[in-house]
């Protein structure tokens, strides 16, 4: 949840107002916001804040988009069924390693 | 609409039988990795090796660290075999196994400390106005050979993450913890956890987005 201070939030519609500030809340404020924005966890005025930033800020606008993407193309980069992903998960353990596993594990058993 | 008995029973009933006969084999495999059955440990290794492999090689980035990672992870899950839950996921658990044999060397390593990035965050005027935004808009690959590229360029820039970064990155949006897991795992506050990630990708997008020219996404 966004808490800002009531005489802050004050100072910031007055310079909304004359056109020094983007919105309501500021750009580093919408900053801390972003991921429990996208993962639709806030809710009531904040989420409406921050969807007025967004259509009031064009950089943060641009900056929204931009950081979804990336983490759209993170949760993607080694995704299953991707042929790269596959390739790896199908690789076969190397023997040797197989073997220098199964021996420990004798090892361990029988000290 | 097919009458009970008809195909559509016959089939589900085929399916459910399949099932409880891949149950009783599962069963059956995990009782006799608790018996201590060497061939089922070997079946083990094979069987879930390649998988857990390709997950401590993402972790640790070295090839050599990720099979002594493997190593220890399958002597972790022969000692605790006796604990695993018979209706559990053995693959799961398993990865759960690998990921925390790789936590430990990396952590033994001091490579899960957080170190700055400063330089690849936003940047902000004192009044809190967001600073050298570029002007390049995000669009989908148009084809496979595009979408193979941009992924291969997003791994690379992962990789080039600090690794306290990394870390959490991998563990929240490609292996699939939860916040609270991950935390736990990594052996730091969940409210850590969050800032942490949300740098994580901050960084990212600096590091991927002088590369969208060509990859489908300029």
């Amino acid at each position: 949840m966004v808490m800002i201070a009531r005489h802050r939030l004050r100072w910031r519609i007055q310079h909304w107002l004359e056109g020094r500030l983007p919105g309501l809340l500021t750009c580093a404020e919408f900053q801390e916001t972003l991921d429990d924005y996208l993962d639709g966890a806030l809710g009531g005025p904040a989420r409406m804040m921050v969807d007025f930033h967004i259509r009031t800020c064009p950089a943060c606008r641009r900056y929204v988009a931009a950081y979804g993407a990336v983490r759209a193309a993170a949760e993607g980069a080694f995704c299953n069924g991707s042929p790269e992903a596959d390739a790896m998960a199908l690789e076969p353990v190397p023997e040797e390693l197989i073997a220098a596993i199964t021996m420990a594990r004798k090892a361990e058993t029988n000290p | 609409m097919d009458e009970p008995g008809g195909i559509a029973a016959d089939h589900a009933a085929d399916h459910a039988a399949d099932a409880a006969a891949a149950g009783a084999d599962d069963a059956a495999f995990v009782a006799a990795l608790k018996a201590g059955d060497a061939r089922a440990f070997e079946r083990l290794v094979r069987d879930h090796g390649g998988r857990l492999l390709a997950v401590a090689r993402r972790m640790v980035r070295d090839d050599a660290t990720a099979q002594d990672c493997l190593q220890e992870a399958f002597l972790s899950a022969h000692k605790a075999i006796g604990r695993f839950e018979p209706h559990g996921s053995l693959g799961g658990w398993l990865h759960r196994i690998t990921v925390n044999a790789c936590l430990m060397r990396l952590r033994s390593a001091k490579r899960l400390a957080e170190t700055p990035i400063d330089d690849l965050l936003p940047t902000f005027s004192p009044e809190g106005l967001r600073l050298g935004e570029p002007r390049t808009e995000a669009r989908n690959p148009e084809s496979e050979l595009e979408a193979a590229r941009l992924r291969r360029m997003v791994r690379g820039k992962i990789d080039a993450l600090p690794d306290g970064y990394r870390i959490v990155l991998l563990m929240r949006d490609i292996e699939g913890y939860s916040t609270r897991e991950a935390a736990e795992m990594i052996g730091i506050a969940e409210g850590a956890l969050k800032v942490r990630l949300h740098r994580a990708r901050a960084a990212l997008k600096t590091l991927v987005e002088p590369h969208w020219e060509g990859t489908g996404w300029s």
